[in-house]
C-alpha cells in the first residue's frame, strides 16, 4: 500500500498497529511501538521480546495482527521515518467494523478495521479538500465467529 | 586445540563414530543438568549438545519444545546456562556444543555471547535458524574466542549448497535427517538411506545425523553410512518419564548406554 506513495512527500503515510487490550496491558501486538529489533521465523525486524530475547506472546482481536513480529519493510519505513505508526485497540477496531457495515454495507476484515478506526479519528482533524485513502486489505466474513464471540462476551450490541 | 576438533579428529583417525546426545539445559532444572551431562559422558557420549532454551524453538518438535518452555519457566536464562557449563567444566573435559537460536545471541550481543560461552568452557555452537548467508559476523566472533560453529544441511539442500555449507562448518557437518522438526520417526533409516548416500558422496568433512534418531537400531544403521548420530528427543522423553524418580540418572544412563553400544561395533 505505501510503496507507490513513498516518493511523494506531500502525502502523509500512517500505519496502524493493534494495541489489543491496551499498550500497557501486556496483551497487544504493537510490535513497532513496543518491540526491539530481533530475529523470529527467519526475519529480522521489530519484535516483542523480553530482556533475554525470549519472544512475548502477542494479542489482538484480529488473527492476522496477532503476531509478535512485523514485516521488515514496516521496520524499515519506521526507522527511515517515511511512515508514522499509530495504534488502535480491539474495541476501537470493532467499532470501526460496525461503522463500515452500517453505512456502506461492506464487512471489513478485522485487520483493515484497525486502519478504518485510525482514519475515522484522523478525518476529524482534516479540512474538507483533503483526501484519505484507507487500505481495505481483506474481507470480514472470515471474522464472523470472532465478532460473535466479542458481542457474546461484552454488553455491547451491533 | 579446541575440544570438538580434538574429539572429531581422534574419532576419525580411529574410524569410530561420534555419539552426540542432546539435552535441554535447565530441564528438569539447572542443578540436574551437570549431573545429566556427567551421566551422558559415562554412557559413551563423545560430545554433548546442550540446548539453551528459547521461547520459539522452530527446529524442535513437541518433546524438546516443552522441555524448553519448562526450562524457561524455571528461570533458565542464558547466564544460567553459561554458569551451568562452568560447573560442568569443574569435573569434565567433554566437548560441549551449545544449541541455541539467533535471537538469544543478538539480544546478548554477539561478541559478549561468544566471549561468555568460551570463558565458561563451551567449545562451539549450532544455531539452526542462522543461514550461512547471515553467519559471517557470528563465525568471526566465534573463532576469535576459540569456538567452533557447526552448520546444518537438510534433505532439501542441493549438493552445490551442501559444499558451501560444509566449507563454513567447522570440524563436521550436522545432517538433519528429515524435513520437519526434531522428534521420533518410524522406520527412519529406510527413509533416509538414499539421502545419506548423497551427502556421503558430496561432503568430505565428517558428518553426523540428527533429528528423529530414537533407538539403537536406527542409530547403528545410520552410523554405518555416516560419522555419527545425535540423539535428543528420545533422551528428553526418558528424563520426562523419570524426572521425579530417584533413579533418573540411572535410567538415563541405561537408555543412552544401550544406544552407544549399538554404535561401538564400528
Amino acid at each position: 500500500m505505501f510503496y507507490p506513495f513513498l516518493s511523494d512527500r506531500t502525502i502523509k503515510k500512517v500505519g496502524v498497529e493493534a494495541s489489543g487490550l491496551g499498550l500497557y496491558s501486556g496483551k497487544h501486538a504493537a510490535t513497532l511501538l513496543m518491540g526491539k529489533p530481533g530475529v523470529l521465523h527467519g526475519s529480522k525486524s521489530y519484535l516483542l521480546q523480553n530482556k533475554f530475547g525470549q519472544v512475548n506472546v502477542a494479542h489482538s482481536i484480529s488473527a492476522g495482527l496477532d503476531y509478535p513480529g512485523v514485516g521488515p519493510e514496516h521496520s524499515y519505513l519506521k526507522d527511515t521515518k517515511q511512515v508514522t505508526y499509530t495504534t488502535v485497540t480491539d474495541d476501537e477496531a470493532v467499532h470501526a467494523f460496525e461503522l463500515l457495515c452500517k453505512y456502506e454495507g461492506i464487512i471489513p476484515a478485522l485487520e483493515s478495521a484497525h486502519a478504518l478506526a485510525a482514519a475515522v479519528s484522523a478525518i476529524r482533524l482534516l479540512s474538507k479538500n483533503e483526501s484519505v485513502i484507507v487500505n481495505l486489505s481483506g474481507r470480514g466474513d472470515k471474522d464472523m465467529d470472532i465478532i460473535a464471540d466479542y458481542y457474546k462476551n461484552s454488553s455491547k450490541h451491533l | 586445540m579446541n575440544r570438538i576438533t580434538a574429539t572429531i579428529n581422534s574419532l576419525h583417525s580411529k574410524g569410530a563414530k561420534a555419539f552426540i546426545p542432546f539435552i535441554t539445559a535447565g530441564y528438569p532444572d539447572i542443578k540436574t543438568t551437570p549431573l545429566l551431562v556427567e551421566t551422558l559422558e559415562k554412557a559413551g557420549a563423545s560430545i554433548v549438545e546442550l540446548g539453551m532454551p528459547f521461547s520459539d524453538p522452530l527446529a524442535d518438535g513437541p518433546t524438546i519444545q516443552s522441555s524448553s518452555f519448562e526450562a524457561i519457566r524455571n528461570g533458565t536464562t542464558p547466564d544460567a546456562v553459561f554458569d551451568c557449563i562452568r560447573t560442568i567444566r569443574e569435573t569434565s573435559e567433554i566437548p560441549i556444543i551449545l544449541f541455541t537460536y539467533t535471537n538469544l545471541i543478538l539480544r546478548y550481543e554477539i561478541n559478549r555471547f561468544m566471549k561468555r560461552l568460551s570463558s565458561s568452557g563451551g567449545d562451539g555452537l549450532l544455531v539452526p535458524d542462522l543461514p550461512i548467508e547471515e553467519a559471517q559476523l557470528f563465525i568471526k566472533r566465534a573463532h576469535e574466542h576459540n569456538l567452533r560453529m557447526i552448520f546444518l544441511i537438510s534433505p532439501l539442500t542441493l549438493p552445490q549448497r551442501m559444499k558451501k555449507i560444509e566449507k563454513m562448518s567447522d570440524d563436521f557437518v550436522y545432517c538433519v535427517s528429515i524435513t520437519g522438526v526434531t522428534g521420533k520417526r518410524k522406520q527412519l533409516f529406510e527413509r533416509i538411506k538414499p539421502y545419506l548416500q548423497t551427502v556421503s558422496a558430496t561432503v568430505s568433512k565428517p558428518f553426523v545425523v540428527g533429528f528423529g534418531v530414537s533407538n539403537r537400531d536406527d542409530a547403528r544403521k545410520i552410523a554405518a553410512l555416516s560419522d555419527g548420530v545425535v540423539v535428543g528427543s528420545a533422551i528428553i522423553n526418558i528424563i520426562k518419564e523419570n524426572k521425579n524418580d530417584a533413579n533418573l540418572l540411572k535410567n538415563v544412563r541405561k537408555f543412552v548406554l544401550n544406544i552407544y553400544r549399538g554404535l561401538s561395533y564400528y
